[in-house]
């Protein structure tokens, strides 16, 4: 029995010790929404839209890589609207709960044309590099980062 | 058969076996239990001469052996934790053994070994003095078997839960419900968190949903206040939606707050292809 008990008591430590350090999720071939709406543009160079909608899939081929399936719109404070779509492609290493990407390509399927700083900015993805933490609760997953910080916050949901 | 229970011990004759009230035990050689037998056995110091005489029937050996004897006993009674219980050495005397009590009890049948010691038979044995005793009765022994088993079992339904809800992942911040100050307006729970030094109270806030948002939304709405990384003195707002019961969510972000508006925001928020108010 005190064999019994030593070998239960290892077996959860190294459980607790596995989840807390060690466990990650096999991402691949799973697909996620992230919805996000922005407003309230404070810098000149977005000060001319009232609003941006945007769709996000994210879909893991495998878990060393990941396509971003964008599509959305952007509202402009006269009114008019701007449909966008594009394709993001990035390559990924999962740590434990740390996923750390790097963006490789962008590819437009529908450019806003009126709006050539929302197209540089995304296209200047490319080779960015990010490093976030992830979190699974069901079919929920979220972003976040190690220090808190209130722009990595992010919620998607499993397709 | 017998046993000889003294202390926390009981020496069962017919095994020579040496076990505790936990029920660890030490199976005994011959020679170092029939030492310990004659030690019991004796209200006073036993001479070398006379261990020598008693259990090596006169054989001619040297002091080591019985030194010996007398060394593995006292490890056997300090690995089965024996409480109150010294084989003590006089010098120039041999040896005595101090205990608290020492009893005889009748224990069930159990087929002994060939090489059982003659000189103990149950006659000479229920010679040996009744007194009180440590040793736990039926039920603390059974008790004390139970005890590692419920552990054991606690320790497995821990594990299963712990597999389960995977409590040490590490969460982050903002889905965690005990970081909001919350309150619910009819239907709709409201989670909200001012990291400002004041920028608006969650009761002003209330005062602004409760006339803007239908209370029968059916949504879970964390609204969280903070500083704008990009303008020094403006506010900014994080609006996470999330489908009630359901797994679909929506960010909303706006980078620069007026108090007065928050109610419209959330409203604003509301509008997506996610989450939406029933």
């Amino acid at each position: 029995m005190r064999l019994v008990l030593s070998f239960t008591t290892l077996l959860l430590v190294a459980v607790i010790v596995y989840q807390w350090k060690y466990e990650e999720y096999d991402f691949s071939g799973t697909r996620w929404h992230c919805s996000e709406t922005q407003m309230g543009f404070t810098s000149k160079a977005y000060g001319n839209y009232d609003k941006i909608e945007e769709l996000t899939t994210i879909y893991f081929p495998t878990n060393g890589s990941a396509l971003y399936y964008q599509s959305g719109t952007l509202t402009h404070k006269n009114g008019d609207i701007e449909p966008f779509e594009l394709v993001v492609t990035s390559k990924n290493k999962i740590v434990a709960n740390r996923i750390e990407q790097t963006f490789t390509s962008v590819d437009w399927s529908e450019k806003p044309l009126n709006s050539p700083l929302f197209i540089r900015d995304k296209n200047s993805a490319v080779g960015y590099e990010s490093e976030l933490n992830y979190y699974i609760d069901g079919k929920k997953l979220y972003f976040f980062s190690k220090s808190g910080s209130e722009e990595d916050n992010y919620a998607c949901h499993k397709v | 058969m017998k046993a000889v229970q003294f202390s926390n011990l009981i020496l069962e004759c017919a095994t020579r076996t040496l076990r505790n009230q936990n029920g660890n035990k030490v199976v005994l050689r011959p020679l170092p239990y029939e030492v310990l037998l004659v030690l019991l056995q004796s209200e006073e110091p036993v001479t070398r001469d006379e261990l020598f005489q008693r259990c090596w029937e006169g054989t001619v050996v040297t002091d080591q052996a019985l030194t010996n004897v007398i060394s593995s006993l006292r490890r056997n009674l300090l690995s089965l934790k024996a409480k109150c219980v010294e084989i003590k050495t006089i010098s120039k005397v041999g040896y005595f053994i101090e205990v608290d009590g020492i009893e005889i009890e009748r224990l069930p049948d159990v087929e002994a070994p060939e090489d059982v010691p003659r000189m103990f038979v149950d006659s000479e044995l229920s010679a040996l003095p009744p007194t009180h005793l440590d040793v736990p009765d039926s039920r603390t022994a059974n008790l004390a078997k139970l005890i590692p088993a419920l552990l054991s079992t606690t320790l497995i339904i821990t594990l299963l839960l712990i597999s389960y809800f995977k409590p040490f992942s590490e969460k982050p911040a903002f889905i965690k419900k005990g970081r909001y100050e919350q309150f619910a307006l009819g239907d709709t729970h409201y989670f909200f968190k001012d990291m400002t030094s004041g920028f608006v109270s969650s009761d002003e806030v209330q005062e602004q949903l409760s006339r803007t948002i239908p209370p029968t939304c059916g949504v879970d709405i964390y609204i969280r206040l903070f500083p704008s990384s990009y303008e020094p003195d403006k506010v900014a707002l994080s609006v996470w939606l999330q489908q009630e019961g359901g797994k679909r969510n929506h960010n909303f972000r706006q980078f620069a707050v007026e108090k007065e508006q928050i109610a419209t925001y959330i409203s604003e928020a509301l509008v997506n292809r996610e989450v939406t108010c029933d």
